[in-house]
């Protein structure tokens, strides 16, 4: 039996960063070069422009010149940091769009994220704990509900019972914690129920394993075995997913942002697509994919220092 | 072990962090967005105490009007191609001459001549300063107009001032042919602005133009960044911008610098939110969190109450329009260059019935080639004064089928059958896909034509293949000023929605058409002139390659407690002027 030599911490943290940058690097040039073979062009609107006068915008932005000869500038500002002005809306940098929008959308995707994951775990504890009774019915009815009814029409429920029929928050709006309720809660029901799900699954699923049968022989109380046998060993395999899930909610939910007027990422990601605003979609996709790559690495990193087998050469 | 606990340590700290940060939120009136504050302070603008963010669900007091509006594309004066935008220029710009529904009235400008020969404007300006208490010059208000045509800065506007004005030397200028100071914009002094143009245009009366201040120097200084942000932006009009949370909201603040001051724009502080989502915008109306949604969806329309509702006209119009050049192929081409077909098409369609179902803030037309806003004069309407033929707005189907089967023998078709496939190119929207279903269902209900099939794609990639002319029929929404020509214009030979692609691919040609608008837009006499547009009209109408649907509007909500509100297309401005808040 031949046994494989653990890489060092230090190499291994190196080896993912390299991996990182080419990762990056790639999302960078296919995104580039995709969007430029879009049809269309940034300076479309539903108003007449005449060929000469598009002709004078393009040569203006630089867009008249050769793809490569682009890619190599948009390449040399990207280096410096410099995501470049949008094409659609002049004087707005998109560095400054990222930093005034990203903390937004951050804020409201990191609410959601710690209002919904402890949420979803204790319904999906409570629903195996109570397996097939009404409680755990109850639970699977409402994440149903959760999974099934589009966000914009809770949002829109909420907003008309919660907001204008008892005028306990605000309808829309970001002017304080107040106005955040509602989205959060709009936002985090995706989690909640993901979650539930899931931790109802693997709750079930450890509840046949050994370990647990020995717990209980050995005569501990029914709370310290679900706490410290069943739910710790349950929760590590949703630990994978979410480096991903929170990079997503960060960035921000198009839906959530438009209906409460949220001044965050989301609404940018839809409207420069659809308006083939190149810089802002590059500078968007890069912030995304950074944020992605950044979590995935620190996830790959624990997971290296938690399970040094993933680490083997 | 001691390794895993230091990164277990490091992620717990993270998480804290995170936790603190987001409890100190990033509420755009919490200046973590945008620090535009201290701007207007400098700017030793007005800022009262009612500037002051309104927590809660109240909309504030008679100092603030709060209302629901589409935020601007950008500030940038220069490169600024949007109405959006304009809307914010009225409010926080001076102006030679400031409209109010659809009147221009002297605000800069103290006196002004023409000269015999109709082409030289001379304007003398009053003393006025920008909100920092910097003179506004002569020189501000010639740079407005010349960095639009200077080719180097990214103006899509030139076109536009060239063709409605026709300042001398202003194309050459644009081509890089000649130097800005043989441009017919000129400051003769501090305080002595005169425009020349190269000929008489009968439709300027030396008012009727939106010139604001724009200042040279800080252009330069300010580069891309310019009209970004409000610290990117100088304000010397009724309202200083104060605030600008992309996608949230805009705050204006009362400028007691402004000239009229004491006159006009009497509310304190303007608050423009942006809320896309209309059941969001109606739930705040009712609320009363706002004050006022400037354009309430069709389907929101039933729900408000009447009295709360108020149409104003759009000046623009729609219609569907022929490739008369069939995409190269020569059986299409013969299709939609036949006039018999065009007419069948149109005369099949009962547009009061599609703009009550389709599009209830739309109003038919039958004729109008030039939206019925324009022409008009106090005392009467370009229509009436003016008439021209055309189809009934019931449609006539029996007229229809008279005129398709004329079609059809003089191109040699036995039934509808033969006819080639035709696709109706339109945006990928609800609303344009909707109008299209509803278009073509007619033609197929009262025709029998189910050779028109239904091509929806993003507006970019439509408005790319109609400028490549790839469709056989286009659903397009043109707008205008307030002079006839600025419509007619469109379908000139050469016109910019003619010949597209500024290469002489016209897809409607008439020599006798051209002659009259050529002929209008130098006849000073207005009633000769007017006449000369409606003969244009006619033409355009019999033979153009259009079939008329509709005029738009807009539908607002104003609360009941808000009076003197005035929106005017033809202005392009949201008008405040007289605004009081009684609440």
């Amino acid at each position: 039996m031949v046994c494989k030599e653990l890489i060092p911490l230090k190499k291994y943290i190196l080896q993912r960063l390299v991996i990182s940058v080419i990762t990056l690097w790639l999302i960078v040039t296919v995104c580039f070069f995709l969007l430029r073979l879009l049809p269309g062009n940034p300076f479309a609107s539903t108003t007449i422009m005449t060929q000469e006068t598009l002709d004078r915008m393009m040569a203006y932005y630089g867009l008249d010149q050769p793809l490569w000869k682009q890619y190599l500038t948009y390449m040399g500002n990207l280096l410096q940091g410099n995501f470049g002005y949008s094409l659609k809306y002049a004087g707005r940098s998109v560095n400054y769009v990222i930093a005034s929008t990203f903390p937004v959308s951050a804020q409201l995707g990191f609410q959601a994220l710690v209002f919904g994951i402890p949420v979803g775990l204790l319904l999906g504890i409570l629903a195996a704990k109570f397996r097939g009774r009404a409680m755990d019915a109850g639970i699977n009815v409402f994440v149903i509900i959760c999974t099934a009814v589009p966000t914009f029409i809770i949002a829109a429920l909420l907003q008309f019972v919660l907001g204008l029929k008892l005028g306990l928050f605000p309808v829309a709006q970001w002017k304080s914690f107040s106005y955040t309720i509602l989205p959060t809660l709009c936002l985090s029901l995706g989690t909640i129920s993901g979650y539930a799900r899931s931790m109802r699954t693997l709750m079930l699923e450890v509840d046949r394993q050994d370990y647990l049968k020995t717990a209980k022989a050995k005569g501990l109380g029914n709370a310290r075995i679900v706490i410290f046998h069943q739910i710790r060993n349950a929760i590590i395999p949703m630990i994978t997913n979410l480096g991903t899930e929170i990079a997503g909610m960060l960035m921000g939910s198009y839906v959530i942002e438009k209906i409460f007027s949220i001044p965050g990422m989301g609404a940018y990601f839809v409207d420069s697509i659809q308006g083939l605003d190149y810089t802002m979609v590059m500078g968007l996709v890069i912030f995304q994919a950074v944020i992605v790559i950044v979590a995935n690495f620190i996830v790959d990193l624990l997971y290296g220092i938690i399970d040094p087998r993933i680490r083997v050469a | 072990m001691t390794n895993r606990k230091k990164w277990l340590t490091l992620g717990i700290t993270v998480a804290m962090a995170l936790s603190v940060l987001s409890s100190c939120g990033t509420y755009s009136d919490g200046s973590t967005l945008s620090d535009s504050g201290e701007s207007a302070s400098e700017s030793g603008s007005s800022t009262a105490s009612s500037g002051e963010s309104s927590e809660g669900t109240s909309s504030g007091t008679g100092d603030t009007f709060t209302f629901i509006a589409t935020q601007p594309n950008t500030l940038n004066m220069i490169q600024s191609q949007s109405n959006l935008d304009n809307y914010c220029f009225y409010l926080t710009q001076e102006m030679l001459f400031r409209p109010y529904d659809g009147v221009y009235t002297a605000e800069v400008v103290d006196d002004w001549e023409v000269d015999e020969t109709n082409t030289v404007y001379t304007y003398h300006l009053k003393e006025t300063n920008w909100s920092d208490g910097t003179p506004i010059t002569a020189d501000d208000f010639a740079y407005y107009l010349l960095a639009q045509l200077d080719p180097n800065m990214g103006s899509a506007n030139a076109s536009t001032l060239i063709t409605n004005y026709g300042f001398l030397n202003a194309q050459a200028y644009y081509n890089g042919e000649c130097d800005v100071s043989e441009v017919g914009i000129k400051a003769l002094d501090d305080y002595t602005l005169q425009l020349t143009l190269e000929k008489p245009v009968a439709d300027f009366d030396g008012t009727n133009i939106n010139v604001y201040p724009l200042d040279a120097d800080f252009v330069a200084e300010q580069g891309e960044a310019l009209g970004g942000t409000p610290e990117n932006y100088m304000c010397s009009g009724p309202y200083v911008l104060t605030d600008w949370t992309y996608g949230s909201s805009l705050t204006y603040e009362k400028n007691d610098q402004w000239l009229l001051a004491d006159e006009q724009f009497q509310v304190q502080t303007l608050k423009m939110l942006e809320a896309s989502d209309m059941n969001t915008s109606v739930s705040m109306f009712e609320s009363g969190e706002v004050d006022m949604i400037l354009t309430v969806d069709n389907d929101y329309l039933d729900i408000l109450p009447e009295d709360c509702l108020q149409y104003f006209p759009f000046n623009a119009i729609k219609a569907v329009q022929f490739n008369t050049l069939g995409q190269g192929d020569a059986e299409k081409a013969a299709l939609l260059s036949n006039e018999n077909f065009r007419y069948a098409l149109s005369y099949a369609l009962n547009r009061e019935a599609i703009v009550a179902a389709v599009s209830p803030t739309d109003t038919p037309i039958n004729r109008y080639m030039i939206a019925p806003m324009t022409g008009n004069t106090p005392e009467s309407l370009f229509e009436d004064d003016y008439p021209v033929e055309s189809v009934p707005l019931s449609g006539d189907a029996d007229q229809a089928k008279t005129y398709l089967q004329a079609a059809l023998d003089e191109l040699g078709y036995t039934s509808v059958d033969e006819l080639p496939e035709l696709s109706y190119l339109t945006f990928e929207n609800d609303n344009y896909r909707l109008m299209a279903e509803t278009l073509v269902d007619q033609w197929n209900q009262v025709l029998g034509l189910d050779n028109i099939s239904i091509e929806l794609k993003p507006i970019p990639d439509a408005i790319q293949s109609m400028m490549s002319y790839q469709y056989d029929l286009y659903y397009t929404s043109l707008g205008g000023g307030t002079a006839p020509s600025t419509f007619l214009n469109y379908w000139i030979t050469g016109g910019s929605a003619n010949d597209v692609a500024a290469n002489g691919t016209n897809i409607f040609s008439n020599a006798d058409y051209d002659a009259l608008v050529s002929e209008a837009t130098s006849t000073m006499d207005r009633e000769t002139r007017m006449g000369l547009y409606a003969q244009a009209e006619q033409i355009l109408i019999d033979e153009g390659p259009l079939v008329m649907i509709s005029t738009s509007g807009i539908y607002s909500a104003v609360a009941d407690y808000v009076d003197g509100f005035m929106y005017n297309s033809n202005d392009n401005a949201i008008e405040l002027n007289y605004l009081t808040v009684n609440k």
